[in-house]
C-alpha cells in the first residue's frame, strides 16, 4: 500500500510535467487541427535559456563533469532563481513560438496538410539540433536550485520539489482554465476553437488568436521543461522527443482540444508510467523490467484511438 | 480567339491535341516526344550499369549502396506521404522489421540460416503487415494522427529492441549474418550489393509506376484531393488508405532484408528517428509524388554529405531541419516536381482546397 501510494504521488509529478507540454498540443490542435511537432522542443529550449542565463548571473556553475550551483542559496534567493528560471523560460519560448509561427505556420496555413506537417517536423529539427550548438551532445547536469527537504507521511516520502511542482501546475492550470472560459480573449479562442471562419467574421482577429495560442502553449512547454529539469536534474538537447510523444499521447487521452483533459491525460500517462515501472517486475515475476515502462503510454494511445478517439473529456470526433 | 494561350488550360480542358497550333502546344509535343524516347533511359541505364566499375576503391560503392537503400525506403515513403498525403515517420521502424527479421532468421542468434530468397519476400511482407496494422488505429481521424501513431511505434520498437535480448540480441545486436546467397551466387563485395540494389530499385520504379496510374492509384490521388469527395464518389476511403500504407511500407522491410547482411550486423543504433526523417526529407526535397525527384533526393542527401562528413555529422540534422522549412517555403513541390502525363505540362498544385481551412470541421 504505501509503495502504491508512492508511485501515485511519482506519477503525479511525472504526470504535471506531461500535462503542461500536452496543454500546448491541445490548444494548437484546437485552434488550427495540426500537430504542432516543433512543441515538444519549447520543453527543451526552455530549461536551456533558463540554464544559460543562470550562468551567466553566476548562480550555477559548470565544471566538467556536473552543474552545480555557484554559491549556496538562502531559501529566499533560491525562490528567486527559480522564478527567473521560469520567468526566463516563459519569456524565451513564448517569443520563439511567436516567431517559429510567423515563419513557418503562418504562410503555411493554406496549403496541404503534408506540407504543414513537413514544415512542423522541419521546425522541430531546427530547434533541436540548433539547441544541440549550445548544450552539447551529452546530457548535463541542471541544478535543483530549491534547498530540498524530505516529507514523510506513514511512509510515504516527497520532497519540497515535488511539493512546487504540483504547485506551480495547479496554479497555471486554474489561471489557464479562468483566462479561457471567463475573458474575453479566452472566448475569443474558444471561438476559434470552434470554426476559425465564422469566428473571423464575428470580429475575432483569428491571426492574433493564432499568435496568442503559439506564444501560450510554448510558454507553459518552457515552465513544464524548467521544472523537469530540476526534477530529473539533468538537461539534454533530445529531450523533448520522448517527451513530446508521451505529452501528445496524454493530450489524445485527455481528449484533444480540451484543457482539463490535457491536464488528465498528463496524470494518467504519468501514472501508467510510474505503476508500470513499479510493478511490471513484481507482476511478470522478473521477466519484465522497468524498461518496458515507456510501452504503456503508447499502447494506450493506440487504444484509445481504436475506441474512443475523443478522449476522456472530448467531444465526438467527426471522421475526417 | 478560340486558340487557347495558357498551355496550363489546354492541357487541362483538351489534352495536347487541342493546343496543336499554338507555340507552347509545339514544346508539350515536343516535350512528350523526349520523354518517350528511349535514348535518355538508355544512357541512363548504361551510366548506372559501369558507375561501380570506373568509381575508384571501394569507398564510393558502399556509399552508393547506402543510397541504394535510401531509394527503396524514399520511393515507399513516396507513394503513401506523394500519393494519398498521408505521413508515416516510423518509416525506418519499419526498416529494423526487415533488417532484424533477415538477421534474426539468418545468423547464429536462433542457430537459423534460412536462404536469403525466402527471406527478402518474408520481411516485404511482415513490413507490410506491420504498416497495415498502423493505419488501423488512425482510420477514421485526420491524416496527422498516424504521424504520431507511427511515431509512437518506432518508439515502441526501440524499446524492443533494446529489451528483448533472446531475440534482437539487446544494445549489442546481432553480429555475424550470414551474406545472402541468390541461387549459386554469394554477394560478398559492396559491387555485388549495388547491382541487387539496382535491380531492386528498377522493379520498385517500375512497379510503383504502375500502381500509380492503375485505377487504385488514381483513387489515392482523389483521397489526397479531397477524401471527403472520394468518399462521395463511391470509394472505399478506409480500405485505400490500409491498402496505401501497407504497400508503401513493403519496400522498407525489403530494403532492411539487404541492409542486415550488407552491414554484416545490426544493432538498434542504426534504427533511430532521425533516420525517419532523413528519408522524409528525401521525399520532400526530390518532389513529392514524382519518382525521379525522389531518386534524385535520396542520391543528394547520400552522396553530398559525405565530402563532409565528420563535419557534417554535427551539422547534418541541423541543415535538413533548415532545408525541409526553405523547401515547405519556397519550393512545396520539391526540385523535380510531380507532373501530370496525360495533362502535359501543369505541376502538381499544392492545392489551398485541401488546407487546413477554416471551414473545415474535423475533429
Amino acid at each position: 500500500m504505501v509503495m502504491f501510494v508512492q508511485q501515485l504521488v511519482n506519477g503525479l509529478c511525472i504526470g504535471c510535467i506531461y500535462g503542461l507540454i500536452a496543454l500546448g498540443y491541445s490548444m494548437v490542435f484546437g485552434v488550427l487541427r495540426m500537430v504542432n511537432f516543433a512543441h515538444s522542443e519549447f520543453f527543451m529550449l526552455g530549461p536551456m535559456a533558463a540554464f544559460i542565463v543562470l550562468l551567466r548571473f553566476g548562480i550555477i556553475g559548470v565544471t566538467q563533469r556536473s552543474t552545480t550551483l555557484a554559491t549556496s542559496l538562502s531559501p529566499i534567493q533560491a525562490v528567486g532563481a527559480v522564478g527567473l528560471g521560469l520567468l526566463v523560460a516563459v519569456l524565451f519560448c513564448g517569443a520563439l513560438g511567436f516567431v517559429t509561427e510567423r515563419i513557418t505556420v503562418r504562410p503555411l496555413r493554406q496549403k496541404a496538410s503534408v506540407i504543414l506537417i513537413v514544415g512542423s517536423l522541419g521546425t522541430q529539427i531546427f530547434l533541436r539540433n540548433f539547441a544541440m550548438l549550445f548544450l552539447g551532445r551529452d546530457q548535463r547536469g541542471f541544478p535543483r536550485l530549491l534547498p530540498t527537504a524530505f516529507y514523510e507521511i506513514k511512509g510515504v516520502s516527497f520532497t519540497s520539489l515535488q511539493v512546487v511542482l504540483v504547485a506551480i501546475t495547479v496554479v497555471l492550470m486554474v489561471g489557464l482554465v479562468y483566462f479561457v472560459n471567463k475573458t474575453y480573449l479566452g472566448r475569443c479562442i474558444r471561438s476559434a476553437a470552434e470554426d476559425n471562419e465564422v469566428a473571423g467574421l464575428m470580429g475575432v482577429n483569428v491571426n492574433f488568436i493564432i499568435s496568442l495560442v503559439f506564444v501560450l502553449g510554448p510558454a507553459l512547454g518552457g515552465v513544464s521543461g524548467v521544472l523537469s529539469s530540476m526534477y530529473f536534474e539533468h538537461i539534454y538537447y533530445a529531450t523533448g522527443a520522448l517527451f513530446g510523444i508521451k505529452a501528445w499521447t496524454a493530450a489524445i487521452i485527455g481528449g484533444i482540444g480540451s484543457i482539463p483533459g490535457a491536464m488528465a491525460g498528463g496524470l494518467v500517462v504519468g501514472l501508467l508510467e510510474t505503476m508500470g515501472a513499479g510493478y511490471l517486475g513484481i507482476l511478470s515475476g522478473g521477466r519484465l523490467g522497468t524498461e518496458f515502462k515507456d510501452l504503456f503510454a503508447f499502447a494506450v494511445m493506440i487504444l484509445m484511438l481504436l475506441f474512443r478517439p475523443q478522449g476522456i473529456f472530448g467531444e465526438a470526433v467527426k471522421e475526417n | 480567339m478560340s486558340e487557347p494561350k495558357s498551355e496550363n488550360h489546354a492541357g487541362k480542358s483538351l489534352g495536347a491535341a487541342a493546343s496543336g497550333g499554338s507555340v507552347s502546344g509545339a514544346w508539350n509535343r515536343l516535350m512528350s516526344q523526349a520523354g518517350k524516347s528511349k535514348l535518355p533511359i538508355f544512357l541512363l541505364a548504361v551510366f548506372f550499369l559501369v558507375l561501380p566499375q570506373i568509381l575508384p576503391g571501394q569507398h564510393w560503392v558502399r556509399v552508393l549502396d547506402n543510397a541504394g537503400l535510401y531509394i527503396m525506403m524514399a520511393l515507399g515513403l513516396n507513394l503513401i506521404a506523394g500519393q494519398t498525403g498521408l505521413i508515416s515517420l516510423g518509416y525506418i521502424a519499419l526498416f529494423a522489421v526487415g533488417s532484424y527479421t533477415y538477421a534474426i532468421l539468418a545468423s547464429a542468434q536462433l542457430g537459423r540460416h534460412f536462404p536469403f530468397l525466402l527471406l527478402l519476400p518474408l520481411a516485404g511482407v511482415l513490413a507490410g503487415i506491420f504498416g497495415f496494422l498502423l493505419a488501423v488505429p488512425t482510420l477514421s481521424l485526420k491524416g496527422s494522427y498516424l504521424v504520431m501513431v507511427t511515431l509512437g511505434f518506432s518508439e515502441i520498437l526501440r524499446v524492443l529492441l533494446h529489451n528483448l535480448r533472446w531475440l534482437t540480441g539487446g544494445t549489442q545486436g546481432i553480429r555475424a549474418i550470414d551474406a545472402p546467397k541468390i541461387l549459386f551466387y554469394t554477394l560478398e563485395s559492396p559491387r555485388d550489393y549495388y547491382y541487387l540494389l539496382l535491380v531492386m530499385c528498377v522493379i520498385e520504379i517500375f512497379v510503383m509506376r504502375r500502381i500509380e496510374r492503375s485505377r487504385i492509384g488514381r483513387a489515392w490521388s482523389a483521397l489526397r484531393e479531397d477524401e471527403g469527395a472520394a468518399r462521395t464518389t463511391g470509394l472505399n476511403t478506409r480500405a485505400l488508405r490500409l491498402l496505401v500504407c501497407a504497400i508503401g511500407s513493403i519496400p522498407a522491410g525489403l530494403a532492411g532484408a539487404i541492409n542486415a547482411p550488407l552491414l554484416t550486423y545490426i544493432e538498434p543504433q542504426y534504427f533511430v528517428f532521425d533516420e525517419s526523417i532523413t528519408v522524409l526529407s528525401m521525399v520532400v526535397i526530390g518532389g513529392l509524388g514524382n519518382a525521379p525527384g525522389v531518386v534524385l533526393g535520396a542520391l543528394l542527401l547520400t552522396v553530398l554529405p559525405e565530402p563532409l562528413r565528420t563535419y557534417a555529422q554535427t551539422y547534418r540534422l541541423l541543415i535538413y531541419g533548415a532545408i525541409l522549412i526553405a523547401f515547405t517555403l519556397f519550393r512545396p513541390q520539391g526540385l523535380l516536381p510531380r507532373r501530370y502525363a496525360a495533362r502535359g505540362e501543369e505541376e502538381l498544385e499544392i492545392s489551398p482546397s485541401k488546407a487546413l481551412g477554416p471551414t473545415e470541421s474535423d475533429r
